[in-house]
Formats: structure tokens, sequence, C-alpha cells
């Protein structure tokens, strides 16, 4: 257990040093702060709700941003390693897949945590404005960044099951956006009018019930339920599941 | 023998059928946890749990409690017939707690 656990943070200290050798870590947390100052300040009109929260006005936007920022931070993950050939090199050390696929996962969720971090002006902001409910705002930073691990799970598989990143980056914001629309609401509403009578309902309900947009709601509202969490790390458990039985697939032939 | 059963449980784990029951194993958690609710409410006032006199009242009546709501319906554009989604799951949650 011990040793496994110093494996991991080989790969993840090791993992974190790439990133944040090469400009990809730097032009990535550019661009996330520029499109949040953005929607945050114009598009949402920050200034004009007269509204001391967060909620609406900045993690609303959050899972529209992940949808094509986190399959960006996660395409390289293992289609890099297939394109090169240093999976071979990675896989014949003496580590299980396991520890190097939670090891990676590991240094791009905590660099997406740093580029979370980083968006700290606008909390001061808010709170030099008004006096707003921190409580929900550390809510909403921790369901943003438990919603940015579940995408980063689905961007692994996509990495690992392909060698160009450009697929990869595809297919993780196909399944991403599918996770996503099924919880949005016009989407919902649209099938609540196809399924209109209380026989149906249910799999209307069940269908919302897949999406990221459900769950991550109540943490906007600064609620953490059992049931989200539960979901989240679900997410990330079968991402990185199938990431595993892929990269088995591969080693064997 | 039991190197062998090994090599065959970890066939079985990596095969579709592995991807299978592990999806509906996580499936099935989050039903069951659904079962169970427990949440942590983190806003200053408390505003999305029930206080101790809200649940003491609530437990002292005897008929079912009608909720009238008044909305603007065309201007709410989650709006369907007027009863927005979020109000009525929240009915029913409501309606399972108490």
């Amino acid at each position: 257990m011990k040793t496994s656990l110093r494996h991991i943070y080989t790969i993840a200290k090791r993992e974190l040093g790439v990133y944040f050798t090469s400009p990809l870590a730097y032009v990535f947390i550019v661009i996330f702060l520029l499109l949040c100052s953005f929607f945050t300040f114009f598009v949402s009109g920050f200034f004009e709700r007269g509204d001391a929260s967060l909620n609406r006005s900045f993690f609303d936007w959050h899972p529209w941003f992940y949808l094509f920022l986190v399959p960006a931070a996660g395409m390289r993950l293992w289609a890099e390693e297939r394109r090169t050939g240093t999976i071979e090199l990675l896989l014949t050390l003496p580590i299980t897949p396991w520890q190097a696929i939670v090891g990676k996962f590991v240094a791009s969720w905590i660099f997406l945590g740093v580029a979370l971090l980083l968006t700290f002006p606008i909390w001061i902001t808010v709170n030099y404005l008004g006096n707003p409910d921190n409580g929900v705002i550390l809510c909403g930073y921790i369901g943003s960044w438990l919603m940015a691990g579940a995408y980063l799970g689905i961007s692994s598989l996509a990495s690992a099951l392909t060698r160009s990143q450009v697929v990869s980056f595809i297919i993780s914001v196909v399944i991403c956006l599918f996770l996503l629309l099924c919880g949005f609401p016009p989407v919902i509403n649209m099938l609540e009018r196809i399924a209109a009578s209380d026989t149906w309902r249910w799999i209307v309900e069940l269908i919302a019930s897949f999406s990221i947009i459900t769950h991550f709601d109540g943490f906007g509202r600064g609620v953490i339920d059992l049931r989200d969490l539960l979901y989240f790390i679900s997410v990330i458990v079968f991402g990185l599941y199938t990431t595993g039985v892929v990269i088995r697939a591969y080693r064997a032939g | 023998m039991k190197p062998n059963r090994k090599i065959l449980l970890e066939t079985i784990l990596y095969s579709s059928l592995g991807v299978t029951l592990v999806f509906i194993l996580l499936v099935a958690i989050n039903v069951i946890a659904g079962l169970y609710p427990l949440r942590l409410d983190l806003t200053q006032e408390k505003a999305y749990t029930l206080s101790e006199g809200t649940k003491q009242l609530l437990k002292s009546l005897d008929t079912s409690i009608k909720i009238r709501f008044y909305s603007h319906t065309y201007r709410n554009r989650y709006t369907r017939s007027g009863f927005p989604q979020v109000i009525r799951k929240t009915g029913r949650r409501l309606a399972l707690r108490i």
C-alpha cells in the first residue's frame, strides 16, 4: 500500500512537472481565467445584478468552460505516450498500470485545481463590493473541482483509446456534451413534452439523473448532497477503470 | 489452483462483461445512496434545512398539505404549463421526507 502510494506520487510529480515546463499550462490557465472573467463580468452582467453571490454569474458557466478546456488538458495523458512510444517504457517500469493511471489523473486534477484557485480575484471582488455567503462560494468551488475530475476521467478514457490527440479531444467533448445536455433544462423540457404522461415521466427523470448539470446544481446553491458527491466519484472511478481496461487490451496486443 | 483463479478473475474483470458489471454496480450504489438522503448545508442561514420548529409543526399536522405556487408563465422559460420542474421535484422530495 505504502509503496503503491509512493509510485503514484512519483508519477504525479513527474506529470505535473511536464505541465509546467511546457507552455501548455500557462496557455490553459490564461484562457481559463480570461473566459471566467469575461463571462462573469460582461455576459452575466455581474455589476448590474445587484446580487452579492457567484452562483448564477460565475459557477453556472463552469460546466460549459470545462466541456472544452478539460478535454484539452487531458487529451495528452495517454495519446502522447502512445504516439511517441514511451508507453512501452512506462508499462515496463516496476509499477502497475493502475499506479500510472491514477498518478497521471491526480496530476491533471491538481493542475485543474490550481487553475480554478487562480480565479480568486473574482472572489475578492465580490467580498469587496458586498457581503456574500462564503459557505456557498466554498461549496461552489468544491463542486466545480469535482466536476472537473469527472470530465477528466472521461478525457483519460478517450485519450487511452487513440494515439491522436485531436481524435481523443473530439471523443471526450462528445461524451461530455452528452452528459451535459441530458440535464440541460431546455432539453429536459423538450423530453417532458414528448413523454407527457405520468407513466413515462420516470424515464425523463432517469435521463436527467445521469447528467452533470443536475448534480452540479446543488453545489451552486450551497448544499453538498451525498448523491451528487457519489455521482462525480462514480464517473471518475468508471472513467479510470475503463482506461485500465483499454491500456490492458493495448498491452496484450 | 490459486494463480489460475486469479488470472480468470482478471480476464473477466477486464472484458466488456466486466465493464458492464462495474457500470451496473456503480449505478446500484448511486440508487441505494439515493434512498438515504444525507446533505451538508453550507449556507449561512441554513436555507435548505428544515428548522426544528418547522419539523414539529409538520408532525402535528394530520391532513396533507397543499402548496399553491404562483408564477409568471411567459417570462419563465424553464416552465411547462406554469409549473417549473425544480418545484415539482422539490415537492415530491418533501412528500417523501415528511
